[in-house]
């Protein structure tokens, strides 16, 4: 029996060929120093308008560059729109009352939040005292902000509650703003600062649990999802696999942030297809990860990660992945050849 | 008789309170005794807290003393009111409020936990008297997690009164950081004890800075 089962395997790692990734989509610089913070005096705010021109001006018209998401260094976001040469003729209110600490777009996706949002906020508790407001753009209220239960939990660690927030519904002109440049440049670079911001969250959530159990390996499954930037509709026989390996399935999406963070920080191994739920670690100590990888480069954001939490963190490329119709509810899908031949690789490897 | 004494020769319903308290005590409410003065006590304790006040401060003197625990009912008497609610609620504070008037003092003595004593402070510390005073007291719980506090813990009232002193000072900040807000312009003073956090209002804060004297005397410039 034992020799059919090797030879089973032999045959099986024939048929498939799991390639290590090494290439990025983007680049993963770290930086040890603080971001720049700029203070924009007579600012012009130009409310959130999806696909238009908004964001903060200075008083001769020029965008604030420090406050651009700018993704790889170069790429401004899709829904936002830069405006030509010239000032920007709006009437305006005006806003003296307070200083306001600028923290951009707030996107309540989580792998946006934690790449985009959460990275303005590296120093918020040191320079935001009790009387200046958070200034924002978005769709979302910030009640409907605070109503995601993750975002909540996360800004509550930062003493932050709803009234600190402000966004404004007209085209305004503020004293006095302070633009702290972010701490993750999407798809370029990261600040050792957001690590620490983020350690200190996960340390404060991690503080009334009991984190000495151990849990051996986890697999993070998407098969549970309803929607999501990309699947393996195959993803199941992976699931199956490790199940029958005693890997204990997680689904993130029906898990609080807390018991999220809980389950990682206990984990030696975590098994995943990639998906915004690994972004988790930066909250935890370094951690195993050997992730399924569905094209041949890494989204660099996952370096960034990794780097700066010291994970030992490992992609693989199935070379045999096939790439399907658009399904649903899903930008991208893929099958995947030899699933469980697959999963048994990534288990092996896990446990290297 | 000292408040510290009184509470020294308390024999009556117990006091739980450190000595050096009543350092800043006398210090900061020393100038209600005798007065009219509405004196919100945040937590009854055994109800002998209340009863120190009252004989300190005098016979014009109005105890309110606060508790979500309604056995604490019994402490009241012709000077010490009680009433029943939860600190960090505001619409229980600003019945308070209603019935007795605006506070000239508080003092928190009450969970010590964080988000109480942030949501008391945050409602009430704009509704007292112009020239009120807020001290809170047992704040070591601000470094501690199991109150919602930790060292650097942005939660903490301690994080919070470390801000605030930017707030104080906002009238200096130059480089546009802070601006200065209600908090800058009716509070005159911060003061920090070893588990005390005080604050002080003044309805006129004269800021205005000059140099008085014969001009000719000066020789350090």
């Amino acid at each position: 029996m034992k020799t059919c089962e090797s030879t089973t395997n032999l045959l099986s790692n024939l048929m498939i060929s799991l390639q290590r990734c090494t290439l990025l989509w983007g680049t993963a610089d770290i930086h040890d120093d603080d971001p720049q913070v700029r203070v924009v005096d007579d600012c012009v705010y130009l409310p959130y308008s999806h696909g238009s021109v908004w964001g903060l001006f200075s008083s001769d018209g020029r965008p604030v560059l420090e406050a651009i998401d700018f993704r790889e260094g170069l790429h401004v976001p899709g829904d936002q729109r830069l405006p030509g040469e010239g000032r920007i003729d709006v009437a305006v209110a005006e806003r003296s009352d307070t200083t306001y600490i600028y923290v951009g777009r707030i996107n309540f996706h989580y792998g946006h939040f934690l790449v985009n949002t959460l990275p303005r906020f590296w120093n918020i508790t040191k320079i935001k005292t009790p009387n200046t407001k958070i200034l924002y753009h978005g769709p979302m209220s910030i009640e409907q902000i605070f109503s995601t239960p993750y975002v909540k939990t996360i800004l509550s660690m930062l003493g932050l509650t709803p009234e600190d927030f402000v966004k404004f519904v007209a085209p305004t002109k503020i004293k006095h703003v302070v633009v702290p440049k972010t701490s993750f440049e999407e798809q370029r670079s990261g600040y050792s600062k957001y690590k620490s911001l983020c350690h200190d969250i996960g340390c404060r959530l991690l503080r009334n649990i009991d984190s000495s159990a151990r849990i051996g390996t986890l697999y993070y499954s998407k098969t549970r999802l309803r929607s999501a930037v990309g699947i393996i509709t195959n993803e199941i026989e992976v699931e199956e696999y490790m199940r029958e390996k005693g890997v204990r399935i997680v689904y993130p999406e029906e898990l609080s942030l807390e018991e999220q963070l809980s389950l990682m920080s206990k984990a030696e191994n975590i098994i995943a297809s990639a998906g915004s739920f690994l972004h988790t670690s930066i909250f935890c100590s370094p951690r195993n990860i050997t992730c399924l990888n569905v094209t041949e480069q890494i989204n660099s954001n996952y370096t960034i990660i990794d780097k700066l939490n010291r994970n030992a963190a490992e992609y693989y490329y199935p070379t045999a992945m096939q790439v399907l119709p658009q399904q649903d509810g899903y930008l991208t899908a893929r099958y995947l050849p030899e699933a469980r031949a697959v999963a048994e690789k990534l288990f092996e490897i896990s446990r290297s | 008789m000292s408040l510290y004494e009184l509470f020294l020769n308390n024999t009556g319903r117990p006091i739980h309170k450190s000595g050096h308290y009543f350092f800043a005590y006398e210090r900061h409410f020393g100038k209600y005794v005798g007065q009219p003065v509405t004196f919100l006590e945040i937590g009854a304790g055994n109800g002998g807290s209340s009863q120190m006040w009252k004989r300190w401060l005098g016979p014009l003197a109005r105890i309110v003393t606060i508790d979500i625990n309604e056995v604490c009912r019994q402490y009241e008497d012709e000077q010490v009111a009680v009433r029943i609610g939860d600190q960090s609620n505001p619409q229980f504070l600003q019945t308070i409020i209603d019935e007795f008037g605006v506070p000239d003092a508080v003092l928190d003595d009450g969970s010590h936990h964080m988000q109480h004593v942030s949501e008391s402070f945050q409602f009430l510390y704009d509704r007292i008297a112009s020239n009120g005073v807020y001290m809170i007291e047992d704040m070591h719980t601000a470094y501690w997690p199991e109150y919602g506090g930790g060292r650097g813990d942005p939660r903490s009232i301690i994080e919070r009164f470390k801000g605030l002193i930017d707030d104080l000072n906002a009238d200096h900040v130059r480089d546009g950081t802070v601006t200065p807000s209600k908090f800058t312009r009716q509070t005159v003073a911060m003061t920090a004890y070893d588990s005390i956090l005080v604050f002080e209002k003044a309805p006129l804060i004269n800021k205005h800075m000059r140099m008085i004297g014969n001009e000719d005397l000066r020789v350090n410039y």
